[in-house]
């Protein structure tokens, strides 16, 4: 009899070998896996966020989750959800993903969060580049090739880089406490 | 920006600086990054700027008759997929158009060239997608096609152009296996569908193979495209790959491989089974050579399409002409088409 928390130690490993069609990241780093739960031994239920709900690469990360886990011994099913509540937001990406997709030439901007002191600092909104780290960046398209991307050049190394479309929590996550 | 063009059109690499011109190919061959800024003879910066600018406009110019089925795609599924995949093209088309800029030409410059049909766009966007299953086809084999290009592209030596090369490439995969699900979903459909799949298959197959250009000229290796890296391997190689990849992955869907006649419209008129793509004992396949006249005939405008789509294109370029100068203040005529 396997333990139930190997069966969801090894889920989570296959989880995280699965990457994103677009990007050389995996499904975990980008921050789409919300839950596992396997009430039933060998039936595992997987709720995964969409980055953007038209994302036409869902369908395709569905399949990709259903039957990796579903080769997995001792699962008998494996059935996915996609549920919007809570939403995602660029912060759910980890910092290893964020590696990864700065190699690529695609930047994560950080949310604004709470000020840690009454001192203000004054710093510039360009995003540094992920190429040469020069700040002197600018947006060239807010459209970039996917839903989740715009285009942004850099004038020191003269490359173009994509960032992340920042987006917040709407309340729901990294909101400072009111007390 | 570096928007002018270059006064010294020195295109004779024996005219350049030895030294600067020994030293730019050691890196080369080092496999070192040649980077916007770096010293490059004349004929690079004009042949990878020809290069770029020509990739630029195909990803524009391919979204067209994608575009174009939009409003008419089967499910709100592949609906969604396609308008994806149409912002996907035009997002490297920008980004594209940016590599081009910094090797010294404007953007307005490249999209008036475009649209009054100075400069090239992919040949195979000369052909007509009148059914869904077209649309099937090319991003299957035209998709496929590209990938296997463009993943030798991404080995090349130009920083900017190989690093966006790197990300596009990522998202061509993405759609070669949407396409090939497009396939798959027509060929395992009702006698109907199938029939339309093979009609599409029939008119981009010839496409697809004329895909990597005419044959190379022999000793092509050791000339300055392939030297320099701006090429990484021979359309006949690239060719060979393609056939040996998608004949018997046609083959296998059921599709029939045949050698076509077509007419002024770019439509099937006459087709006999080619009965030279088979595997030889090495289980390479071989195929009947396209027609290289029509390729010619193609690619000097006289194709099925090629008014069709730089009217299009000139269309959208002249209803956001608006735009442009409200952002850019000056006036941006567009002269008559060539």
């Amino acid at each position: 009899m396997v333990n139930g928390d190997d069966i969801l130690a090894s889920i989570h490993e296959t989880l995280a070998s699965i990457p994103d069609p677009e990007l050389p990241c995996s499904i975990v780093d980008l921050g789409l896996v919300e839950a596992v739960t396997m009430d039933d031994p060998g039936r595992v239920e997987i709720t995964l966020l969409p980055t953007f709900t038209g994302c036409p690469a869902l369908d395709m990360i569905a399949d990709d989750v259903t039957r990796k886990v579903g080769e997995l011994d001792s699962i008998e099913s494996c059935h996915v959800t996609w549920i919007f509540d809570p939403p995602w937001t660029t912060d759910r990406i980890t910092e290893r993903g964020r590696d990864s997709l700065k190699s690529h030439g695609v930047t994560v901007s950080r949310c604004g969060g709470a000020p840690s002191s009454r001192t203000v600092t004054l710093q510039t909104s360009a995003i540094p580049c992920p190429w040469c780290g020069s700040d002197r960046t600018r947006l060239e398209s807010p459209f970039g090739p996917t839903r989740c991307r715009s285009i942004h050049y850099c004038d020191a190394c003269q490359n173009t880089f994509e960032d992340m479309k920042r987006l917040d929590g709407l309340g729901k996550t990294s909101t400072p406490d009111p007390g | 920006m570096s928007g002018a063009a270059n006064p010294v059109m020195n295109l004779d690499p024996a005219q350049e600086d030895p030294a600067k011109l020994a030293e730019f190919e050691s890196r080369i061959a080092a496999g070192v990054l040649i980077e916007p800024g770096d010293w490059m003879p004349q004929a690079y910066r004009v042949g990878m700027l020809r290069m770029a600018e020509h990739h630029a406009n195909s990803e524009i110019v391919g979204a067209l008759p994608e575009g174009e089925w939009i409003t008419r795609a089967p499910s709100l599924r592949r609906k969604l997929a396609l308008t994806a995949k149409v912002q996907d093209e035009i997002g490297h088309g920008q980004m594209l158009y940016r590599v081009s800029q910094d090797l010294g030409k404007s953007r307005e410059d490249m999209l008036r060239d475009l649209c009054t049909g100075k400069t090239k766009y992919h040949n195979c966007f000369n052909y007509p997608a009148p059914t869904w299953a077209d649309i099937a086809m090319i991003q299957w084999l035209i998709d496929g096609a590209a990938i296997m290009n463009q993943k030798t592209l991404a080995d090349g030596a130009y920083g900017p152009y190989v690093r966006t090369m790197h990300r596009i490439n990522m998202e061509e995969a993405f759609h070669f296996k949407s396409g090939e699900d497009m396939v798959l979903s027509l060929m395992s459909g009702t006698r109907k569908q199938k029939a339309m799949a093979q009609e599409a298959f029939d008119r981009w197959w010839g496409p697809s193979i004329m895909f990597f250009g005419p044959h190379d000229k022999p000793g092509c290796e050791q000339m300055a495209p392939m030297r320099w890296r701006m090429k990484v391997e021979t359309n006949d190689s690239l060719r060979r790959r393609f056939v040996n990849r998608f004949a018997p992955a046609a083959t296998d869907l059921g599709l029939v491989i045949h050698v076509c006649e077509k007419d002024e419209q770019g439509l099937v008129t006459d087709k006999r089974v080619d009965e030279l793509c088979v595997p030889d004992e090495n289980g390479n396949w071989g195929v009947t050579d396209p027609n290289w006249d029509e390729f010619f005939r193609v690619i000097r405008g006289n194709g099925p399409c090629n008014a069709h789509r730089l009217a299009l294109r000139r269309f959208s370029y002249e209803q956001g002409g608006w735009v442009r100068r409200a952002i850019a203040g000056g006036e941006t005529i567009l002269p008559p088409a060539a």
